[in-house]
């Protein structure tokens, strides 16, 4: 029988972020159980729109990238890049009618840069006002064996 | 006229691996970043000039976000180097960096699981890029020899290295009777091809396919598979000849569990004479391994018991490779001190002795032997040949991200075979050097073996000293 | 013999972005007043119209006395460690010794700021080593180079054989025709012959190429025997016999099929495609009096020549030492177990021989308690990557040093340790791939390796200025110039 869809978002998150090692990352797996799925990058602008088109496409309701904070990026303007991938992306789905606020990007904060966790959970609150996406129900389930 | 008797030799002992192809995509160390935005898109692109195809085809595997580039780079930096905006630029993989823990690492993760593959050694170009030494096993070097007896073939020709063992205790002497039969008892032993015994992790996401294919792989070796005994039913069965039941005191034993088996293991603990007596009146003819914890003086446990008819000892390690109740003292330590007390208690072949604990590598096995066991348990190597990322996420009730319970049995056989054979031909590669031709005369091979300690402090320990009015460069 | 020095030639990367340290970047905010061009004394910055951050590898960091990204009154300029710098090299050729060894391949000198360029990161060994120096050393006015003799003697053993003195203590190690290009053997020798040293041809044969070069050109004669013919013996003055390789002791050489080119196979007398072994240990050899004989057969074809012995470092590299000096050699040549190979099995490159910094002063002490110590020119190699390293194992008892991936990082290799795969080195070094081959020109190379070779001269003159030595041959053996960390306070 169909069970209970559970509504995945997917978190894409640079390396940098405070406390994010792996340790931290599997709490947050345990906290919030099949909810959500993190993936760290070496660097917030290596997100693509193909990332989150993707996600959004097999499992996720939702996909956000964390970056760094302006003036901290290792690669000097990842976190740039990624702003402005996000918008295009944005673009894209909207063009296709799923909502623009589907995808999003979370600029770590200069003063007080926020954990991992922090993060998390500021994600995790938005994006319960979300309704469940309606491309995900397209597919018959999200666990298709992939080989 | 001479009669001549045809005389096949004995078939060698070959272990025949395949390419085992992965089920996920592994993690790499390489984390290429690319920047597209800028890009002059000039004819001669340096991404189509990769020497190695990497930006060809690319795609993304949406479970775990794997960008196929990153599997593909082999870090030459030609295109980090050429760019004319310099778009391309480099990092470490976060998820690579983040496999496993200090000791069981990402790199040896990631070549354990290529040896699962392939099959094959691990070959590199360049020189070591280790560390000069380090704790444990890495503080030992093994020898060469310039001039050997050696094999003419090569190590995979026609003559033989042998790496076979034989467990089970070697009397001191036999006697006979008048006609030349032999009067005591025959020796009762168990001889393997191999000195490397398969036993099932402490944890890991393990379904009865996984362990079906353990055993599967384990009876295609030659060697055995030492699992809990509780857990041996339905198929498993069928695999009794290569399977050591681990004896749990709290599980009670069934009377003709053991029917078939050759060898089991009870922990030597409170309750091991009664349990012994237990096996011997039903299977006088299994042998019994005791698994004892490697503690800090574990050698005087040893030597107390080896005249009350225990002829085969599994002394454990923790998964980091240490004693058990000393951090700071490492599994090495641990063999050779007990072999030694053996040997000048003149006792060393009555009894064999079984190693184990956080070994990684098959210069792991190697070296152990060297150190004194006779063999080794390996237990996390064979998960990770499955992909295991040793991230414990099983250990948690979250779900493995390799999915390790839904793989085939015969997978999982051909993965372990894969793995055990490319240490089978390591453990070969190390006694060629030495010149030696048979495992059992690598066995407490330490005048043999270089350690670092003792090779520091003799070169190093009678240098100049920093005086007064000098500075160091 | 050429024994005037070659002069450093400028020779910059020959790709577009070199890789340094640090890196810089510019905001929109810049005005392109130039400041921080006027002000960086390493041209990090050009005005070309535009103002421009062209070569940020020359940066040298935080530390730079003027810095630019200070001055900038736009405040356009921020600087940060470059990411890819972290991810290159390994423990023991750290991303900061590479960059370093690139430098002296550029400029003839060593970097002026911002990078380790002396020791590595394998936390033993030379990298524990150091060596010790009065404060302050007796002013010296002669000028910086010279005076201090690098020169050493390679035949000390009778007068039938060629008296050979190189003007500096190391010269090539061997490096195979086949796992790398002519044009990487070819910049070799050519250096070796400005420095008026020598450059051994490896296991692979002798291309015909070198024949200009045969003065300065060490043939091997390795167990495969590749290309080993009576008219390569004949053109050497120094034959070098390889029993083990330090890399891969108690096993032969090993060149992958993928590497076996027809210009290869054509060289090894072998079959395109299919992999070569060189068997270990060479089959007509079993014991002292059978390594004289072969001695024997060099002596006869080429009565003059010096015998070089290459040898590993096992438990009794002392015996094998004072064997190869009882059968006859004049060099003996420890290549110690970090060294660098072709391709090797990786359980034999950490675990198999011991690190070179052991076998020498066992090797020097033993053959001092035997007398003969002054009658062979004993030669380390296995992993010397700075002058400071050829310092350190001179004062630990070798007469020499042998120079092996320092040469190939100076034409820019990398250390990503990808030479056996396939095509070979996608840099173009280690291959024999005919487009891959063309991505180093033999002028570069010769001049890269030329001025690397310059560069650690300088360094040597002035560590032995520093110690109060006139000639490298005054620190051989002087265990008192050195401390190692663990044991400096007993």
């Amino acid at each position: 029988m169909t069970e209970e869809k559970k509504q995945t978002l997917a978190l894409f998150y640079c390396q940098q972020t405070p406390e994010s090692s792996e340790q931290e990352r599997q709490c947050l797996e345990e906290k919030y159980e099949r909810s959500i799925r993190l993936f760290p990058i070496p660097c917030g602008g290596r997100i693509e729109p193909l990332h989150f088109l993707r996600a959004l496409e097999e499992f996720a309701n939702a996909a956000y990238v964390i970056v760094c904070p302006e003036g901290e990026c290792r690669y000097f303007e990842g976190n740039l890049r990624a702003k402005k991938r996000v918008q295009k992306t944005r673009e894209i789905i909207e063009s296709i009618g799923l909502e623009g606020n589907r995808i999003g990007i979370l600029i770590n904060p200069r003063e007080n840069p926020k954990s991992l966790a922090r993060l998390v959970d500021e994600i995790v609150c938005n994006a319960s006002q979300l309704e469940p996406s309606r491309v995900l129900n397209l597919h018959h389930s999200p666990a298709r064996p992939f080989h | 006229m001479i009669k001549t008797e045809r005389v096949f030799m004995p078939a060698k002992y070959m272990i025949h691996t395949q390419i085992v192809p992965n089920r996920f995509r592994p993690l790499t160390k390489s984390g290429i970043i690319a920047w597209w935005e800028g890009c002059l898109g000039c004819r001669v692109c340096v991404k189509r000039q990769c020497v190695y195809g990497v930006y060809r085809n690319r795609d993304l595997d949406v479970r775990q976000m794997i960008d196929s580039m990153d599997n593909q780079c082999m870090n030459c930096l030609r295109c980090v180097q050429g760019c004319p905006r310099e778009l391309i630029h480099k990092s470490i993989n976060p998820e690579y960096e983040a496999l496993g823990d200090s000791h069981w690492t990402p790199d040896i993760i990631a070549q354990l699981w290529n040896q699962a593959e392939t099959g094959k050694i691990p070959v590199s170009g360049a020189g070591y890029s280790g560390p000069f030494s380090g704790p444990g096993f890495d503080s030992m070097w093994t020898d060469m020899s310039e001039i050997v007896r050696p094999t003419r073939d090569g190590i995979h020709g026609r003559e033989y290295i042998s790496t076979g063992i034989d467990l089970g205790g070697t009397p001191k002497h036999l006697a006979f009777t008048d006609s030349g039969d032999l009067e005591s008892e025959p020796p009762s032993l168990v001889d393997m091809p191999l000195p490397i015994i398969l036993r099932v992790p402490p944890f890991g996401s393990l379904s009865d396919n996984t362990i079906k294919g353990w055993a599967m792989g384990a009876r295609e070796l030659g060697t055995f598979l030492a699992l809990p005994n509780e857990i041996i039913k339905g198929e498993l069965l069928a695999f009794k000849k290569n399977l050591i039941p681990i004896i749990s005191p709290c599980h009670p034993l069934l009377h003709d569990a053991l029917e078939g088996v050759r060898l089991v293991e009870v922990p030597w603990g409170e309750k091991w004479k009664e349990i012994t007596q237990k096996i011997k009146e039903a299977h006088p003819s299994v042998l019994i391994s005791y698994r004892t914890p490697l503690v800090r003086g574990v050698e005087e446990k040893v030597l107390s018991i080896v005249n009350s008819g225990v002829s085969i000892i599994y002394l454990e390690g923790t998964s980091s490779g240490r004693v058990t109740d000393d951090n700071s003292i490492f599994i090495k330590d641990g063999i050779r001190q007990t072999h030694l007390a053996l040997v000048d208690n003149g006792m060393r072949d009555e009894i064999t002795i079984l190693a184990g604990g956080g070994l990684a590598m098959a210069e792991h096995a190697a070296k152990s032997i060297i150190c004194g066991a006779d063999g080794v348990f390996i237990d996390f190597p064979i998960l990770i040949a499955l992909e295991c990322r040793m991230c414990r996420r099983c250990t948690k009730g979250l779900p493995c991200p390799v999915e390790i319970d839904r793989a085939e049995a015969s997978w999982v056989a051909s993965r372990v075979t894969n793995l055990i054979g490319a240490w089978h031909n390591q453990l070969l590669e190390v006694m060629s050097a030495m010149g030696i031709r048979d495992v059992r005369r690598l066995r407490g091979e330490t005048g043999r073996a270089m350690f670092y300690e003792d090779l520091d402090r003799s070169t190093f320990g009678s240098l100049g000293t920093l005086r007064e009015g000098y500075e160091l460069e | 013999m050429n024994k005037e020095l070659p002069e450093v030639v400028i020779t910059p990367s020959r790709f577009r972005n070199p890789i340094g340290k640090y890196r810089l970047h510019r905001t929109n905010e810049c005005t392109g007043c130039g400041q921080c061009v006027e002000i960086c004394p390493y041209g990090v910055h050009v005005k070309i119209g535009r103002v421009l951050t062209k070569n940020h590898y020359r940066c040298i960091g935080p530390e730079c006395p003027n810095a630019c990204f200070e001055a900038c009154p736009a405040g356009a300029l921020s600087l940060k460690r470059n990411p890819t710098f972290d991810t290159m090299g390994d423990l023991r050729w750290t991303p900061d010794l590479l960059v370093s060894t690139w430098c002296m391949a550029e400029t003839g000198d060593v970097p002026q700021g911002g990078l380790e360029y002396r020791i590595g990161d394998s936390n033993g060994g030379f990298d524990r080593l150091r060596l010790v120096f009065p404060r302050f050393h007796r002013t010296n006015s002669s000028p910086l180079n010279e005076e201090v003799d690098l020169g050493i003697e390679l035949n000390r053993r009778d007068n039938s054989s060629h008296r050979i003195r190189i003007e500096v203590p190391f010269y090539g190690a061997g490096m195979s025709y086949g796992s790398v290009s002519i044009t990487t053997m070819l910049s070799r020798v050519r250096a070796a012959t400005a420095l008026s040293t020598f450059s051994c041809t490896g296991e692979g044969g002798y291309p015909d190429q070198l024949k200009p070069y045969d003065d300065h050109v060490i043939t091997q004669v390795a167990t495969g025997l590749f290309g080993v013919r009576e008219e390569t013996i004949k053109r050497v003055r120094i034959v070098e016999f390889k029993y083990a390789q330090g890399a891969k002791p108690g096993l032969g050489g090993h060149l992958l099929g993928d590497k076996v080119t027809p210009a290869v196979a054509r060289m090894r007398e072998a079959v395109v495609g299919y992999p070569l072994f060189s068997p270990f240990p060479f089959h007509s050899v079993y014991s002292v009096e059978d390594h004289k004989k072969h001695v024997d057969w060099i002596k006869a074809i080429n009565p003059n020549a010096l015998i070089s012995v290459k040898v590993s470092t096992p438990t009794d590299v002392d015996m094998v030492a004072i064997g190869s000096y009882y059968a006859g050699a004049h060099i003996i040549h420890l290549d110690g177990s970090y060294g660098g190979t072709g391709a090797a099995p990786d359980i034999a490159k950490k675990n198999i021989a011991m690190p070179i910094e052991y076998a020498i002063p066992i090797v020097h002490k033993f053959l001092m308690e035997e007398g003969v110590r002054d009658k062979i020119t004993v030669i380390a190699s296995g992993g010397i990557r700075t002058p400071h390293d050829v310092a350190k194992i001179i004062a630990l008892g070798a007469d020499g040093v042998c120079t092996g991936t320092a040469e190939l990082v100076a034409l820019e290799c990398i250390r990503c340790h990808n030479c056996e795969s396939g095509r070979g080195c996608a840099r173009g070094i280690a291959t024999t791939d005919s487009e891959l081959m063309k991505l180093i020109d033999i002028d570069w190379g010769t001049q890269r390796i030329i001025n690397l070779f310059i560069a650690w001269r300088k360094e040597l003159i002035r560590i032995l200025k520093r110690l109060g030595m006139k000639s490298i041959r005054e620190l051989v053996g002087k265990t008192d110039c050195l401390v190692h960390l663990d044991y400096m306070n007993k």
